[in-house]
């Protein structure tokens, strides 16, 4: 599949919250909001795992969440990038140790996933954008491969 | 039936003359709490107080004749040979400075973990009398809805994240950071497993 | 759920528990009788991690970090309960200048937790421009919450027997600058969220919780101020700080309106609330007392006494969406929580959705489910069953708000006529 070189240009973001404390979320819409503005960049956060390009997953995974958070993950099109947001997705941070997690994230994924960190918690503003860049070019990279 | 608005609020040893007139001997420990906050001295009120379970109901209602109740939330622990709940309740909201925290205490056995349901008289209690019988396997008796609140459906029937005798959670979390865990094949009992190879 | 025998027939709803926009997963599952909602029930535990258990196994310090994540919007909250909780427990007296930073970290917190419910809340109605307005605003606190404590969200500042970090003199003048900042703005944002006749459409008699109601299901915070209840833990029992300031029940009825419970009084309370918050602090600088910021500075000390500590406590505060209560147990000898109850104000509230549904149209969810703030809540998929036919189809959150905008220009085109 050849990609369209508008494609990356204006990439879609869906978010996904799989048991964060919201602080990731917050931070997330504050970067869509003016100050951080990231629409600007064509980034736009849309309301359908099927209309995005990139997945923003936060939190440890919980276990009701767990088989939701693979349900979009495969309703997503290909090619998809998925950026973990936060510490405790990347590798359950402060919930270690509870019954109910499940994360994290990357252990749930298939093996070929293309996954982007983020790190901090909760996450900057500032280090989503850098985030989303990565994703970026990820995604180009991606293009090349398939031309 | 409850006493006159004009009547509010009331003094801590009023409402420990209510439970002695309702309860009597029923009242098993009773101890008042008051601090003295900030730097004008404001003082805030706690009573700690345990009943029998037979004259739990009757505690209940001695409460709801100060005022509808607002009940906080109830909490549990499993203390060895018995399983503990603590409503806490606060009566005399509404007036600057006086509320009143009445933490009321039920001692329920292991052997016979049932409680009366105060949804009727208190129906705000509904969520946090499901959370109880999820979390500290407690049975509370007439629950208009006892379905599980929190914990998801397919999740072992007889563990509770509360407990500390066998039936707590002991083993079912994953501990990622430990190298032990990495070696464990996935099994029906143990799902999440590990990796094969690493063995 | 279909009516045996009769012509009419009712659908369940459930809408959640994935969003894309905002809000932590949540279920809610509708009856719909047409246009009509005949019954809610709430399906809360997506987000369940088991913070109870996990502090069980931790000691009293590490359990302060857990506290904070509990909520990344209401940090401040946990942390500030457990605190208090354990200082009951343990019988640990904070200093009086702790107790005033406390009061002033909580009451900023406040303010930028309306300012962002108020953003929600005009997403949901299908303001967008308002959403991006308040949010910008929003921004002024954070950045003053980042100058005090050195991060945007989860704060790391309190501490057994004070805080952390102190507010030095040299930081007044950016507190105040702050707080006029909001003071010029209040004119603005009441004139869009009470003014506007569109949003008054909307809101007026729509997710009516009466008095009653509220009182018998325990609702806690705004919500039931705005029907009129008198309930808040800052004036009823007040921790901290709060019982040498000056603070009065923000009801509807103190500012001309009646306390009718619907979405509109819930502004408007929150709104007062907002102009509260500012004259708390400004009240908290003038009284605030020079002392040490910490009762015991050592850590080692401070947790040798936890570990010997035998009792319990509990820990109760006016969080932004109302009461929230925390009570722990310590015991002789042992270093972790004996038992650690969490109780956030939206568990108390998830009861009244049930009543301030009823009756409405499915157009209000959004704004209903948003009205009692949930910490932080609901919504994004609608999935529709309709019972007779097996016929299933889902309703994006967008298509939600699609309808919710719909009703707004509905109503607008009735008001230009």
């Amino acid at each position: 599949m050849k990609l369209s070189k508008t494609f990356d240009k204006a990439l879609w973001v869906f978010h996904l919250n799989s048991g964060s404390c919201n602080g990731c979320d917050i931070e997330i819409v504050a970067a869509v909001t003016p100050r951080y503005d990231v629409e600007r960049f064509g980034i736009k956060l849309v309301g359908s795992p099927r209309h995005a390009d990139v997945l923003l997953f936060t939190g440890p995974v919980t276990r009701k969440m767990k088989n939701r958070v693979l349900r979009v993950y495969h309703q997503t099109p290909d090619p998809k990038v998925v950026m973990v947001i936060g510490n405790c997705g990347s590798t359950t941070g402060v919930f270690y140790d509870s019954y109910a997690i499940e994360g994290p994230i990357d252990t749930l994924l298939p093996e070929d996933a293309h996954i982007i960190y983020v790190n901090g918690c909760p996450v900057r503003p500032e280090n989503i954008i850098n985030g989303v860049k990565e994703a970026w070019l990820h995604l180009e990279e991606l293009r090349g491969d398939n031309k | 039936m409850m006493i006159d608005e004009e009547k509010l609020p009331l003094t801590m040893n009023q409402i420990e003359k209510l439970f002695q007139k309702v309860l009597g001997e029923a009242v098993v420990e009773f101890k008042k709490e008051k601090f003295k906050k900030g730097l004008k001295g404001r003082e805030m009120k706690v009573i700690w107080m345990r009943v029998e379970r037979e004259n739990f109901l009757d505690a209940i209602r001695a409460i709801a004749y100060v005022q509808i109740p607002h009940l906080s939330v109830t909490s549990g622990s499993d203390m060895g040979d018995f399983v503990e709940l603590i409503y806490h309740f606060h009566v005399n909201y509404g007036y600057p400075g006086e509320e009143t925290s009445i933490n009321l205490k039920v001692h329920l056995p292991k052997n016979d973990l049932t409680i009366p349901t105060i949804t009727e008289i208190v129906p705000g209690a509904i969520t946090t009398e499901r959370e109880k019988q999820e979390f500290l396997g407690i049975t509370v008796k007439n629950i208009p809805d006892s379905r599980r609140l929190w914990l998801d459906e397919n999740y072992p029937k007889n563990r509770y994240p509360w407990r500390w005798d066998e039936k707590g959670m002991e083993g079912m979390s994953r501990y990622i950071h430990d190298p032990k865990e990495s070696t464990q094949k996935p099994t029906s009992d143990n799902p999440r497993g590990g990796d094969e190879d690493e063995k | 759920m279909r009516n045996e025998g009769k012509d009419e027939t009712t659908y369940e709803v459930p809408i959640g528990p994935i969003h894309p926009a905002l809000k932590e997963p949540f279920l809610i599952k509708f009856k719909i009788d047409g246009e009509r909602i005949v019954g809610a029930e709430a399906h809360p535990g997506m987000n369940h991690r088991g913070i109870e258990f996990m502090g069980m196994h931790r000691n009293p310090y590490k359990v302060i970090p857990l506290s904070e994540r509990i909520c990344g919007i209401c940090s401040i909250v946990h942390q500030h309960m457990f605190v208090t909780a354990v200082e009951h427990a343990a019988s640990i007296e904070p200093t009086n200048r702790a107790r005033y930073i406390r009061v002033i970290m909580s009451e900023l917190e406040r303010i930028h937790s309306h300012v962002l419910w108020a953003g929600v809340a005009a997403h949901e109605i299908g303001f967008d421009t308002h959403l991006h307005f308040t949010w910008m605003i929003r921004e002024k606190v954070m950045d003053l919450l980042e100058y005090i404590t050195g991060n945007r969200v989860n704060y790391a500042m309190w501490t057994f027997g004070g805080v952390n970090r102190d507010i030095p003199k040299k930081m007044y003048p950016k507190i105040e600058a702050t707080l006029k900042y909001y003071e010029e703005l209040y004119g603005k944002l009441e004139e869009i969220f009470l003014g506007d006749p569109s949003i008054r459409l909307r809101t007026i008699g729509v997710g009516v919780l009466t008095k009653e109601e509220a009182l018998n299901l325990c609702g806690v915070g705004p919500t039931v101020r705005a029907s009129g209840v008198r309930k808040d833990v800052r004036i009823d029992q007040p921790y901290a700080a709060y019982g040498d300031l000056d603070i009065e029940y923000q009801l509807p009825s103190l500012y001309g309106y009646k306390d009718t419970g619907d979405v509109f009084s819930k502004t408007l309370v929150r709104l007062k609330e907002l102009v509260q918050s500012i004259d708390i602090i400004r009240q908290c600088l003038d009284q605030i007392p020079n002392e040490d910021i910490n009762s015991e500075p050592k850590m080692a000390a401070t947790l040798n006494k936890l570990k010997k500590a035998d009792g319990e406590g509990i820990g109760r505060i006016e969080a932004p969406r109302g009461e929230a209560f925390h009570y722990v147990r310590l015991k002789e000898g042992k270093e972790e929580l004996d038992c650690w109850k969490v109780r956030a104000s939206t568990y108390n509230n998830l009861a009244t959705y049930a009543p301030m549904f009823m009756g409405e149209q499915i157009a209000d969810i959004p704004i209903i489910a948003a009205c009692i703030d949930p910490c932080i809540g609901c919504m994004d998929r609608a999935e529709i069953v309709d019972v007779n036919t097996g016929k299933r189809w889902e309703y994006e959150h967008e298509e939600l708000q699609r309808l919710s905008v719909k009703k707004t220009e509905k109503l607008l085109g009735g008001l230009k006529r």
